[in-house]
């Protein structure tokens, strides 16, 4: 395998002189960043993860003795409104993968806000969610396999958007404080890959979860 | 080959990709959103949302993500694992189509419901009075032993309810007639583990069962199950 026919897009244009964060770009073996590789790595077991998650909702899906069932707690008005949140969000963070990556350090630092008030709005939506299910519906935890399998599947991701929201936040910080210079986009479009993952699985979730239900 | 070949820092902007993208999601969103909503297309809507949900995963990881063009290795990493991950989740999914019970009392909702929704079972008026009648003389008097080996488990013996609704209150999720009760031992309750009994047991039985049900309205029952349903006088 050539060395030519790999992509040099962590090339040693940065050097080591950021300052405590070389190790982020450098590069392994087969000359791809360590950061990335190890990021696409964890979110092929995401993916599993997330897959039985989801596979275990479907198993039991309509075998609940009791309900609420999931037609009598879905607002499609609140699902849609946080699904468009959500997917805008996932706009924003590849807008600032893209500003960092041509050197627009301000813009990549909005962007970067933007993303993470926008998940911080969808998290929002989802603690109103769970309350209103929980307290107003009587859907608790372990009301029925329903209610078990939809809170540990949707909270689980809710839990990786607030720790998506938390990584940004830091990654914001770390740009603000000149931790992270420009030029040294690694760490952004790292964040950006776990960010877009969660949106995707987003995007089953409300398809095949909510939206068959309406 | 990609974009990355270029040396670090004359990367191009792709805001104009990620404009479209982003727009294109949200208007693929709306469209899933009104699909549901659409009587005629019923029977398609299921299919078209996994086609639409499909385009925008590919999108989502072809161009956010910049999987398209990226080393194989990266590729290599996510999309098996992904496709696992589909698989569980298809063959999970089906396996509960089998063991769901697709009809029963209640509206079906979901397109595939629709679909398969077979007619339901309902007894004519006269024998419906013919087993008022019977049941009212005393005709019936294997109900209780019925009850107690099919029922009991999850509406108990006493009818105080458990797992199922309780039947000594006046409470009825699906109507309060002899009627109701012999539609839902007939044809089950969609989407619980009410099954349709009318398989295992004939037209006496089913009467006999329906008439017992009906029989514990005002009994004492320990420590019953709240109202479930609609409350009738």
């Amino acid at each position: 395998m050539a060395d030519a026919a790999l992509p040099h897009d962590h090339h040693d244009a940065h050097g080591h002189d950021d300052h405590g964060h070389g190790h982020l770009v450098e590069n392994n073996f087969l000359g791809l960043p360590n950061l990335k590789l190890a990021m696409w790595a964890f979110l092929g077991s995401e993916c599993m993860f997330f897959g039985s998650l989801i596979a275990v909702y479907f198993f039991y899906h309509g075998l609940s003795i009791d309900g609420p069932l999931p037609a009598d707690v879905f607002s499609v008005t609140v699902t849609s409104i946080s699904t468009f949140v959500l997917l805008a969000s996932s706009f924003t963070m590849a807008m600032a993968v893209d500003n960092m990556k041509t050197g627009k350090v301000q813009a990549a630092k909005l962007f970067l806000l933007s993303t993470a008030f926008l998940g911080l709005i969808f998290v929002g939506f989802q603690v109103y969610e769970f309350q209103h299910f929980w307290l107003d519906k009587g859907l608790a935890l372990q009301t029925s396999l329903f209610a078990s399998s939809f809170y540990v599947m949707t909270g689980t991701h809710g839990t990786h958007v607030t720790v998506g929201i938390i990584w940004l936040l830091m990654v914001w910080s770390f740009i603000h404080r000149g931790k992270i210079k420009a030029g040294n986009y690694l760490p952004v479009e790292v964040a950006g890959l776990y960010w877009h993952f969660v949106d995707i699985v987003w995007i089953i979730i409300f398809t095949f979860v909510y939206l068959l239900e309406f | 080959m990609s974009e990355h070949t270029h040396s670090a820092g004359a990367h191009h902007s792709h805001a104009k990709t990620y404009v479209i993208t982003g727009v294109s999601l949200a208007i693929i969103t709306a469209i899933e959103l009104v699909l549901p909503f659409i009587e005629q297309m019923a029977a398609v809507t299921p299919y078209l949302l996994v086609f639409l949900s499909v385009i925008k995963l590919a999108a989502v990881i072809a161009i956010f993500m910049h999987l398209k063009g990226d080393h194989g290795v990266y590729q290599f990493l996510f999309l098996p694992p992904m496709g696992i991950a589909v698989a569980a989740i298809v063959i999970l999914g089906a396996m509960a189509i089998r063991t769901y019970v697709p009809f029963g009392v209640g509206e079906p909702r979901l397109a595939v419901e629709k679909a398969l929704d077979p007619p339901r079972d309902v007894w004519p008026e006269d024998k419906l009075q013919e087993a008022y009648a019977a049941g009212l003389a005393g005709g019936f008097t294997d109900g209780k032993e019925l009850y107690d080996a099919n029922c009991a488990s999850c509406h108990r013996n006493d009818g105080g309810g458990q797992t199922g609704p309780a039947f000594v209150d006046n409470c009825w999720l699906h109507g309060p007639q002899l009627a109701d009760h012999v539609s839902v031992l007939m044809n089950g309750v969609r989407g619980t583990q009410m099954v349709s009994f009318k398989e295992r047991f004939n037209d006496d039985q089913l009467r006999a069962l329906a008439f017992y049900v009906h029989s514990f309205q005002g009994k004492p029952a320990t420590n019953p199950k709240a109202c479930q349903g609609k409350e009738y006088n």
